[in-house]
């Protein structure tokens, strides 16, 4: 499965992007099975904090630096160390 | 009125040297209504070119470090009047803090960031090689960068002034932080976080580079800085980060859901703006062109949703108030806005 993840915002206002695929990466596909993104709150927009925008397959789900916590956190941090750019 | 039996050069002491504001505003309407001598143009002048004094009013700063994790505020390294620490990132913004506190006080009358004295709250060494520093509602919040793209977070002065400004933003009202008001509201920082710095280095407009995160990159990052108010979209040019995303005009204006609709991209709009009057008007650009942005932020009369075609209505609109409606600052509000596309009614 393809996992994408755009940071955009923070005080530099850059965009950084990452993907992997999930067959390659044994670990993301167990945080996967354990993200329930129906529990991630609305993005509130937030003076110069990063906004994620992370793609997990066909599902998309924008959060929040603030509210980015658990699997889910692990997951982007995982994305954006080993997916390049 | 009472006060006129006050002579004037007193009330030009007060105006020039009493930090309580209320009595300095006292002592400006005075000025502005005394017989004749002065008129109200001439007392904003005074006042916007009144020296940095010490007084009664005095920052009240505490730093913390972080220790690398994300909890806030973090163990207290250094209070107000202690010792420096010896750590570099907290003794750079005890002493930023310091500075953008005394330029608020000194160019505005402004008694902190909500106007009464709120004491500035600061956290160093945030998380691991984090590229970033923000203002969370009541303090302010430094990573120290990864090193790679960011060196540091905590060594320009305008980045301390940039956060701070989105406290003062927030005091006054707000704007919301998503499209054409967020804009503003990143444009507000960049704008107040530029003048800190030209106020401590003593540059009038045409000395300033207008550069804003200037000495924050990397060695080996094509790049001056994050973002150019004079020229918006020309800070970088990076293999690796690409190029500075920032249009200069409303023509170029960038729609985009990313980023709350781009707030740190199409800020550069409203920058060049604030650039091309501070630059028209001449000297030191705090005193009057930020003097005219100072009053409409601050005049609680902003909509929190404002789009940028209504803020530079306003600040024309104060323009008039402080130096006259056919003033030559007046006239250089109006062509700042028509020259990057926002046209006032
Ligand atoms: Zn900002």
């Amino acid at each position: 499965m393809k996992v994408i993840v755009t940071r955009s915002g923070g005080f530099a206002g850059m965009v950084r992007r990452a993907e992997i695929d999930s067959a390659d990466h044994p670990v993301a596909g167990r945080l996967i099975d354990e993200i329930d993104l129906g529990e991630v709150p609305e993005p509130a927009p937030a003076a110069d904090r990063f906004v994620y925008d992370i793609e997990i397959g066909d599902r998309h789900v924008s959060v929040g630096e603030a509210d980015l916590h658990g699997p889910l956190r692990e997951l982007v941090d995982y994305v954006l160390a080993h997916g390049g750019s | 009125m009472r006060c006129a039996i006050i002579p004037p050069h007193v009330l030009d002491h007060i105006a020039e040297r009493h930090r309580d504001e209320r009595l300095r505003e006292l002592a400006e309407r005075t000025l502005a209504i005394d017989s004749g001598r002065r008129d109200a143009r001439a007392a904003a002048q005074l006042i916007a070119s009144a020296e940095p004094t010490s007084g009664p009013s005095a920052p009240k700063r505490t730093i913390h470090d972080a220790g690398h994790r994300e909890r806030l505020p973090g163990r207290t390294v250094r209070s107000e009047g202690g010792p420096a620490t010896g750590d570099k990132a907290a003794d750079e913004i005890y002493d930023w803090l310091g500075v953008t506190f005394d330029f608020y006080r000194s160019a505005y009358g402004r008694d902190s960031i909500d106007g009464a004295g709120l004491p500035l709250v600061a956290t160093v060494h945030y998380a691991v090689n984090y590229d970033n520093a923000f203002w969370d509602g009541s303090q302010m919040v430094y990573g120290d960068g990864d090193q790679q793209i960011f060196t540091t977070f905590t060594g320009p002065l305008d980045v301390t002034g940039h956060e701070l400004t989105h406290g003062v933003t927030q005091y006054s009202g707000g704007l919301d932080y998503s499209d054409q008001s967020g804009a503003l509201n990143e444009s507000l920082s960049d704008v107040f976080g530029s003048l800190v710095k030209q106020y401590h280095l003593g540059q009038t407009a045409d000395q300033a580079d207008w550069l804003i995160g200037q000495g924050m990159f990397a060695s080996g990052v094509h790049g001056t800085a994050l973002r150019s108010m004079k020229a918006p979209g020309t800070a970088y040019d990076d293999p690796n980060l690409g190029k500075d995303p920032q249009p200069a005009d409303m023509a170029h204006f960038v729609k985009t859901s990313r980023d709350n609709g781009g707030v740190h991209i199409n800020s550069g709009i409203p920058n060049r703006a604030f650039c091309l009057a501070a630059t028209a008007i001449g000297g030191h650009a705090w005193e009057k062109a930020g003097r005219i942005w100072y009053d409409t932020l601050t005049g609680g009369q902003v909509p929190t949703d404002a789009d940028f075609a209504t803020f530079a209505g306003m600040t024309h609109a104060t323009a008039g108030k402080l130096f006259g409606v056919k003033s030559a600052e007046s006239d250089a509000v109006r062509q700042a806005w028509t020259t990057v596309g926002v046209e006032i009614e």
